[in-house]
């Protein structure tokens, strides 16, 4: 065996990397296998500790605090490893957004994802659509990268960073014409090699990485990118680098392709390349974005194999079960941490080159759960230790004081009989944030729509779906004599989906009486002879799908009658003292959730969208009480929560009508004038109380 | 993304190829519409108009998309795509099914969709569904409008698979078929479509289950404003 001075050198000192000269390196003997982990981490979302900061408790299923005990398991059972990340790794949770947006991280911090892969040393990581969320120059400073685009400015010296390289190899900058990472990275590892003799010794593998996003970045983050980047195809990159990297000395390609698996005829605008890139010349393929498992999970009482990726024609050469795909071994590993990706890849020197042999190559998407299907693994502690302070920034965030007090209690309890105190700051922050963008806006189409009547709809989120506790009720007993401050949690007591957008759709009169009639649908139908109790809620199952209806001033009115059969309720409906005539026009505020289709209301499925925004209902419900508490700092009832929209048609009944609700509230009823209610009666089987409903009153 | 260098080459190529060869490949085309696009490269621009005048349909496709976004160039971002559209491009077809449907008729808006869910393009489908159930541009058919959205769900597009889920739900077009109905919801949830993801949450009865789709649907949310 010939071995130069050089290797030497580079065992005397671990893990110099002087060896990557082909020249110095030592000869290897035909026939030497070597056996290596790909491990691969994906789509970890800003997912450090096993935590959900919106509900502010543990979930054990996820977080990075279980990955790495993972990673160091694979670690010790494969010594010779390389650990590599394939992005959508900065943003997604409200730690993420806390560093990046709230109270961004200046240039001598260290995003905490990057503090947690830096205590787990990566070896190197590609980019996911993700981290373009945040714009360039904060992905720049994180990054610690110069783009080489104009007006994208990294802050002089060096930020904290990933202490690992960062490569991306399809997007570059429009002015400058080149990638804005580097497009690749090699790098030399000194791995334990079994000699065809059986012996061991040392070999340098070179493995190169290259990293692919989806095109469509250029799209979901438009305003951050327009003009300034140019995405191209992954196959069309892979056909550039991958013999350039042969030809400086990678030993194994490795792609690190933020996207799934799409076996239709390739195009460079398609979102998922992934499966294109098998025939580029890689080795080993990484992959992500679709948040899949692939191959299936091998641990006992695993989940199924995901429908998508089995449905793949036999032509296509996916092999799911074993990860291959036309012969190239490939892994997902889920999202937030969830699983560790492990190729287990064995070469062999032949013909002066390494070639992998399938047979002796293994695929796994190992879960936190691998040991024997029902045990989760520990937390590494390092890994928590490490964020701490940023974990508790983050709990200090969403607790912290929105600047406005209430001088009322806003509560779901009565929102079916009329009550709107946790629904209309909802309808009127919704509606005048629609005003505003109409008057402001230069879309040719929508300022078309400037004179067209707005209305808001909103439901009370949390009314008794999950049994007599699960109500909206912030500031229990806020009185004017009492008031109490909001927290920035409230709003999502107020508005509870943190994932909806506001959206709004443009409708005519028919299409809100539909509307009307489909949330009317929530009420049993009251027989007014029957002498029996009657429910007026039989069940609380999709009370999520009761918008009320608000209009500036409370314009709008209408009436119930729980009387006739559903789809025949609403009446007297009124706009500004008017009768609201089939052709009327009308704009309404609404989520993405119920404009998109939620809750099958007649027409409103998409087709009626003419706003789409990018700013969150629970953001635009926060931002419309900040705004109140620079103004006159308070909301009250007679302003925020007492335009009361819609009432029953009153009518007599033989016998009790009931409305089931948290017991213990029936002061407040009264308190806040809600006629109807006229008593509270025993719990039902459920822990409901009964209270008394009156409906001529 | 083709830096200028390789972009010379490449034209040159092309220029050469122009004497009565055969265009270059979809892909190749679609890469040069993305550079001139992306990077507002009159010379991407260029070798596009070269071959959509030698009538390649990709590149009259690419070249009328690339237009269509121009207010100065609408016109002739309709020609070029109708040029496309009358050699079966689908995309083409699809994108002058968008064009008609702003209009205050939709004149012709179903004609265009349907030829291009004929070739097999998912969005088509879907649109011919959302405007047969609702009686827009077409009579109200909701027959009809299953149909297309079920021919939507099944070529991927996630919005088609919620619209079709709701319908089977309720049935619209026919017995209500909760099962397929719920085999649908998974799967718009499962490509992301946003109202998707918050009804499976709110009908699963497992709390991690529904955690996560929520936690997915707003990690999501930003990104996913315009994306249906």
């Amino acid at each position: 065996m010939k071995y130069g001075l050089c290797w030497i050198a580079a065992m005397a000192s671990l893990g110099l990397t002087a060896c990557n000269n082909k020249s110095d390196a030592p000869a290897i003997e035909e026939g030497t296998t070597v056996t290596f982990a790909l491990l691969e981490t994906t789509d970890l979302h800003a997912n450090i500790l096993s935590y959900n900061y919106y509900s502010l408790s543990a979930d054990t299923s996820l977080g990075m605090e279980r990955t790495a005990t993972l990673i160091n398991g694979a670690r010790t059972e494969n010594p010779n490893n390389v650990l590599l990340d394939d992005g959508d790794n900065i943003q997604g949770t409200l730690l993420g957004d806390l560093q990046a947006v709230a109270a961004p991280v200046t240039c001598t911090q260290t995003l905490a994802m990057h503090k947690a892969m830096n205590t787990l040393k990566y070896d190197a990581a590609g980019l996911g659509n993700h981290e373009f969320n945040y714009g360039l120059p904060f992905l720049s400073q994180v990054t610690n990268t110069d783009f080489g685009i104009p007006g994208v400015s990294k802050p002089a010296g060096n930020c904290g960073a990933p202490a690992f390289p960062l490569v991306l190899s399809n997007v570059t900058s429009v002015a400058a014409q080149k990638p804005i990472f580097a497009p690749y990275a090699i790098l030399p590892r000194f791995f334990t090699a079994t000699g065809p003799d059986g012996s061991t010794r040392q070999v340098q593998l070179n493995i190169g990485v290259l990293s692919f996003v989806p095109p469509q970045i250029l799209d979901w983050d438009q305003k951050n990118l327009a003009g300034k980047v140019a995405v191209g195809g992954a196959k069309e990159a892979a056909t550039q680098y991958v013999p350039e990297m042969r030809s400086k000395g990678a030993n194994v390609v490795v792609a690190l392709s933020h996207g799934g698996l799409d076996t239709s005829t390739y195009s460079p605008k398609m979102e998922n390349q992934s499966y294109h890139l098998a025939g580029t010349g890689i080795d080993a393929l990484l992959i992500g974005h679709s948040h899949l498992i692939f191959p299936k999970a091998k641990e006992a009482g695993g989940p199924a194999l995901d429908p998508s990726l089995s449905a793949f024609p036999a032509s296509a050469n996916v092999d799911a079960i074993n990860g291959f795909v036309n012969g190239v071994p490939t892994v997902m590993a889920q999202s937030w941490g969830r699983r560790l990706g492990i190729i287990k890849m064995t070469m062999v020197y032949q013909g002066g080159k390494w070639v992998t042999q399938p047979t002796k190559t293994t695929v796994e998407a190992r879960g936190f759960k691998y040991s024997d299907g029902s045990t989760t693994v520990a937390a590494d502690p390092a890994i928590a230790a490490g964020v701490a302070t940023e974990h508790a920034a983050a709990i200090a965030y969403a607790t912290q004081s929105l600047g406005v007090v209430t001088e009322f209690e806003m509560s779901a309890y009565f929102a079916l009989v009329g009550d709107v105190s946790a629904i209309e700051l909802v309808n009127q922050a919704q509606l005048d944030y629609v005003k505003n963008l109409l008057a402001t806006t230069t879309d040719p189409v929508l300022a078309t729509y400037k004179n067209i009547p707005v209305l808001s709809c909103s439901a009370p989120f949390k009314a008794g779906r999950n049994g007599p506790s699960d109500f909206t009720d912030v500031a229990p007993g806020a009185s004017a004599g009492a008031p109490v401050g909001l927290q920035v949690r409230n709003p999502g007591d107020l508005y509870l989906y943190s994932n909806n957008n506001l959206q709004a759709v443009k409708i005519k009169g028919t299409d809100l009486k539909a509307w009307l009639e489909a949330s009317a649908k929530q009420f049993g139908q009251i027989n007014p002879a029957l002498s029996a109790e009657q429910d007026l809620v039989p069940s609380y199952g999709t009370i999520y799908n009761y918008d009320v209806f608000y209009a500036e001033n409370n314009a709008l009115l209408y009436q119930i009658d729980v009387t006739k059969p559903a789809g025949s309720r609403v009446v007297n409906l009124t706009y500004q003292g008017h009768a609201v005539l089939d052709t009327d026009d009308f704009i309404v505020a609404t989520n993405d959730y119920r404009a998109g289709g939620g809750g099958n209301v007649p027409g409103i499925d998409g087709s009626k969208t003419i706003i789409k925004s990018p700013d969150a209902n629970q953001t635009i419900v926060s931002n419309y009480l900040k705004q109140i508490g620079k103004g006159s700092g308070k909301v009250t009832l007679a302003a925020n929560g007492n335009a009361r929209s819609w009432s029953f048609v009153k009518v007599a009944t033989a016998g009790p009508v009931i409305l089931r609700s948290a017991p213990g509230h029936l002061a407040l009823a009264q308190a806040s004038g809600i006629a109807p209610i006229v008593g509270e009666g025993a719990l039902d089987s459920s822990g409901f109380a009964k209270y008394a409903v009156d409906l001529s009153k | 993304m083709m830096p200028a260098r390789t972009l010379l080459a490449a034209s040159l190529l092309l220029a050469l190829a122009g004497c009565g060869r055969e265009a270059p490949p979809a892909a190749r085309l679609e890469a040069l519409a993305m550079t001139a696009a992306q990077s507002q490269s009159a010379e991407a621009e260029r070798q596009l108009r070269h071959w959509a005048a030698r009538g390649a349909p990709v590149a009259q496709r690419e070249l009328g998309l690339l237009y269509a976004s121009r207010a100065a160039k609408v016109e002739e971002a309709r020609i070029w795509l109708t040029k496309a559209a009358l050699q079966n491009d689908a995309q083409a077809a699809c994108a002058l099914g968008d064009l008609a449907r702003a209009t205050s008729t939709m004149a012709g808006a179903w004609t265009w969709y349907e030829q291009a869910a004929l070739l097999g393009h998912a969005r088509a489908a879907l649109m011919l569904g959302l405007m047969a159930r609702n009686g827009e541009g077409t009579e109200r058919d909701p027959t009809r409008a299953q149909y297309w959205l079920t021919r939507g769900a099944e070529r991927g597009n996630a919005h088609a698979m919620f619209a079709l889920s709701n319908m089977l739900r309720d049935g619209e077009a026919g017995p209500a078929d909760a099962a397929r109905a719920h085999e649908w919801l998974e799967q718009a949830a499962e490509h992301e479509y946003p109202a998707a993801l918050q009804e499976l949450a709110m009908q699963s009865s497992d709390a991690l289950q529904s955690s996560h789709l929520l936690k997915e649907a707003n990690e999501h949310r930003q990104s996913n404003w315009n994306r249906f």
